[in-house]
């Protein structure tokens, strides 16, 4: 059996030892091989395990900084490209005082036939596809307003529609009109002296816009009595390209419709709309017992569905699918300019959840003012209905800004409102404001509340 | 006889070690208030935390021992992460009370500290490289360096090479 040497022999030569990948060759000066000191090992043990924990560190940090990276340029890859407005600029000094945390956002209906740049929108897909009539008609009347009140904490969300035709003093001076007018007005006033300074174009549009949002949020602002903290602008092109992207919607009905104006031709029941059919439900008054005010049910149901769509579906939670619908609201939706996505997301998991519930503000009654139909409001009235459901501070209601509470009007065909429809009952009517949230008689508003949170059926 | 020299030694490097932490507190310090401020000034955090961050990096990368250099650049992004998630808590940004998404406070938190994580790199990095270059100009071709050539907070480095110093020519 060959004798195999326990120790390296002695190297007689030059040549240098033999390098070792962790550890430093001792420094030998001749005589017996000796054996590595136990320190040297531990040191060598503590060095690389620095070594690994420096290394674990650096990962980690690396981690970090790409997760960081990858979320902060998703939510700039959402958010770049939206329209947003500085309209809320204006209102803010003279804004009511909210409650901490609550946020009151304005969803605004446009009911224009023409693209942000003030162009016509081609005739035959306004016809065919809008099934809106003219470019000329429709003007830029404010057809839908509804407060969304989202209270801090994640509440459930009280949501009031504004029936277009109500009569209100318009913010700025304008005297009295449909609430509805009020965008239509300010922005023609802004447009004539914009004309006269050289304006022109696409540029004179935009600002004329500015200059009706403005009116828009102050008449609604003052008329309620609430600060609105942010708004939301939609139109008819707009809801059609959301329509289309969210398409089938399904709906319910509690009988059958049909109305050449809108296009609506639907049976009873459930059924399934596409985007022409879906504008032509939010859109049909004709042939409906309580016309506008029957519309603005239908919109409350149409806003439901979509919300539990979008819910179950997942949509919410999903950037890739919510690209697809922020594609689609960069193009056509006006925001506020300091309205955070990631805010209003985190304030607002019960609307997005379907945990909303939406009212029609009361009326008094019908009249003829100005040779046009409108709704007579009592402002006190209504301001203390919102401000007991939502505990608004409407400071600012000191005077009426209708002066045409119910049965105060002059002209021709005043009615009182009455039957199912009922306007006219309780809610604190001509209480003080800034009342405290509390329970209010469920026939306070016009008509019965739509929940969110399903498909209700609606006439 | 021997052991007392060995003891002190280890009392010397203990309390080396300990006060090598000291550098750390003011950097954390002002990123602690920046954020706190922030968070004060209005929801989520903005360019002040960046701001603070960056500087206490900055700091940082000045102050700490040449050895632990790597510390500046490697801990701003989880110590900045770690403020921006406890701001984000404490603010009630998140929480089950909201039912915030993940997704939504994940977004947040990112919105939150990769500005301030960016900034406060950058910054470590420039000092760093600062520092590296300065020592590189003050250096001896050998690899000594000469006196006062490095800018040290405690000295150590330099102590430590003129040991070997020495015992090399021992």
């Amino acid at each position: 059996m060959p004798e195999y040497p326990r120790t390296a022999p002695r190297r007689t030569t030059g040549a240098p030892a033999p390098r070792r990948t962790s550890v430093p060759a001792p420094r030998r000066t001749g005589g017996a091989p000796r054996r590595r000191p136990a320190p040297r090992r531990r040191g060598t043990r503590r060095a690389r395990a620095a070594g690994l924990a420096r290394l674990a560190v650096c990962l980690t940090s690396a981690a970090v900084l790409l997760t960081s990276g990858v979320g902060w340029f998703a939510y700039h890859w959402l958010n770049n490209g939206l329209i947003t407005s500085h309209a809320l600029d204006a209102l803010r000094d003279g804004a009511p005082r909210g409650r901490d945390g609550a946020v009151n956002v304005l969803l605004i209906g446009l009911d224009s036939r023409r693209d942000m740049n003030g162009n016509a929108l081609p005739k035959e897909f306004v016809e065919r596809e809008l099934h809106a009539g003219s470019s000329e008609i429709g003007g830029y009347n404010t057809n839908t307003l509804i407060l969304m009140h989202i209270p801090a904490g994640g509440g459930k969300v009280t949501a009031f529609s504004i029936p277009r035709d109500d009569y209100v003093e318009i913010a700025g001076g304008r005297g009295e009109h449909k609430i509805k007018e009020a965008y239509g007005l300010a922005k023609a006033e802004a447009e004539e002296k914009l004309v006269a300074e050289g304006v022109r174009g696409a540029d004179l549009e935009h600002r004329g816009r500015e200059a009706g949002r403005e009116a828009t949020l102050a008449t609604v602002q003052k008329f309620l009595g609430v600060p609105i903290d942010h708004f939301a602008e939609v139109n008819l092109l707009g809801f059609y390209d959301i329509a289309k992207v969210v398409q089938p919607v399904q709906v319910c009905l509690k009988k059958p419709v049909r109305d050449r104006y809108s296009g609506a031709d639907f049976p009873a029941g459930l059924q399934n709309l596409d985007a022409r059919q879906a504008l032509a439900f939010v859109r049909q008054r004709h042939g409906l017992d309580g016309g506008d005010l029957d519309r603005t049910r239908r919109q409350q149901a149409f806003l439901s569905s979509v919300t539990h769509k979008l819910k179950s579906q997942g949509v919410w939670g999903d950037v890739g699918k919510l690209q697809g619908l922020f594609d689609v609201v960069k193009k056509d939706v006006v925001i506020d300019d300091r309205w955070n996505i990631l805010d209003f997301a985190r304030q607002a998991p019960n609307l997005t959840g379907g945990n909303a519930e939406f009212h029609t503000l009361p009326i008094e009654g019908f009249a003829t003012r100005k040779g046009e139909a409108v709704n007579l409001v009592d402002a006190d009235k209504v301001r203390a209905l919102v401000g007991k459901m939502i505990g608004g501070g409407s400071a600012t209601a000191s005077a009426s800004p209708t002066g045409s509470g119910a049965g105060a009007g002059s002209g021709s065909g005043e009615a009182s409102r009455s039957g199912s429809d009922g306007g006219s009952a309780g809610g604190g009517g001509g209480a003080t404001s800034g009342a405290s949230p509390g329970p209010v008689p469920s026939d306070a508003f016009q008509g019965p509340a739509v929940e969110m949170g399903g498909v209700p059926c609606v006439d | 006889m021997g052991g007392r020299p060995t003891a002190t030694r280890r009392r010397r490097t203990g309390g080396r070690d300990r006060r090598a932490w000291v550098p750390l507190l003011v950097p954390a310090a002002l990123l602690a208030s920046g954020a706190a401020v922030d968070a004060a000034r209005g929801p989520g955090l903005g360019w002040l935390f960046a701001a603070a961050a960056a500087l206490a990096a900055a700091l940082a990368a000045l102050t700490a021992p040449r050895g632990r250099a790597w510390w500046a650049a490697a801990l701003p992004p989880l110590v900045i992460a770690a403020v921006a998630a406890v701001t984000q808590l404490l603010t009630g940004a998140s929480g089950p009370h909201t039912g915030t998404t993940a997704m939504t406070a994940g977004i947040r938190w990112a919105m939150d500290s990769f500005p301030a994580i960016a900034a406060a790199e950058a910054a470590a990095v420039l000092v760093l490289t600062l520092r590296a270059v300065r020592t590189g100009r003050s250096a001896r071709p050998d690899g000594s360096v000469r006196p006062g050539g490095s800018r040290r907070a405690d000295g150590s480095r330099r102590a430590g090479r003129r040991r070997r110093g020495r015992a090399a020519h021992a």
